[in-house]
């Protein structure tokens, strides 16, 4: 597998969905190529660090008060 | 999503909203308002707006879920709806990015830097979570929303198609973009630890 190859396969990679023979060649490559396992490393941690994201500002229990307020009051009246 | 042992499945839940059912209403509620909430902020960044396209939603869902054909369908559904309020505010506050030309040859370039290898306390740190959430608010649109439905709301790839109205080939293509073009980021920023710079936080 070529370089070029191994970075078009990263994101199958990344989430488990590439063929098992393709994903033997792809960890074939990156056992042996230095530059493509570094991409590889930095491409996982990324996801990694991407997931642990969050709001700033979390739900709080008025704004949720507020919604099932507006949304019951819709509901119960029939308006659709 | 949080749905305890015995509690109805959404598809149950939207068959009794349609028949009148409130407290199904109120359970739909309970389980998704956190979500719709979590997405319209990492897409707007903004709390009121967050809150305002959670009403708008919620306000959708009791006036059209009789049109939902397939009850089974309802969370995808629910995130088609909460992406098209969140754009439309965008687009109101005209704050709305068209997709931009990236050079992938450039993002996919290896660089010689191993910055996956760095101290936890580094990776990890309050600026490095900072830079990165800055990296995905300056996505396109489209390739920032595959990436938070993907990576930070773990949906699958063909739901986050479904959602979208796009192919999975093309959110697999904006989602590799997109990952591409935050690890490029992170790659600049991490590189002042380079071999022979300091370790200090």
């Amino acid at each position: 597998m070529k370089c070029k190859s191994c970075v078009d396969l990263l994101q199958e990679y990344q989430d488990g969905c590439l063929e098992a023979n393709k994903c033997a060649e792809f960890e074939e490559h990156i056992a042996v190529c230095a530059r493509c396992r570094t991409l590889a490393k930095t491409y996982r941690l990324t996801v990694r660090l991407s997931a642990r994201t969050k709001p700033l500002d979390d739900l709080t229990p008025e704004m949720l008060e507020r919604l099932k307020n507006i949304v019951i009051d819709r509901f119960s009246t029939g308006r659709r | 999503m949080v749905r305890r042992k015995g509690e109805k499945t959404d598809a149950e839940l939207v068959a009794g909203i349609k028949l009148g059912d409130q407290a199904d209403m109120e359970e739909i509620v309970r389980r998704y308002s956190g979500k719709v909430y979590n997405l319209g902020y990492h897409l707007t960044r903004n709390s009121s707006a967050a809150e305002e396209i959670m009403q708008e939603v919620f306000l959708t869902v009791v006036a059209k879920i009789g049109s939902l054909t397939n009850n089974a369908y309802f969370a995808t559904w629910l995130y088609r709806v909460t992406t098209n309020a969140a754009y439309g505010y965008l687009r109101r506050e005209r704050r709305y990015m068209e997709q931009s030309p990236v050079d992938e040859a450039e993002l996919s370039a290896p660089e010689g830097y191993d910055w996956s290898e760095l101290p936890d306390e580094i990776l990890l740190s309050d600026e490095s979570s900072g830079l990165i959430q800055a990296a995905i608010d300056r996505l396109p649109e489209t390739m920032k929303t595959v990436l938070i439905l993907k990576d930070v709301e773990g949906m699958k790839n063909e739901d986050i198609a479904q959602t979208l109205g796009l192919s999975v080939p093309a959110v697999k293509s904006r989602l590799h973009r997109g990952r591409l073009i935050l690890r490029q980021a992170l790659g600049e920023y991490f590189s002042k630890y380079a071999k022979g710079e300091s370790h200090e936080v």
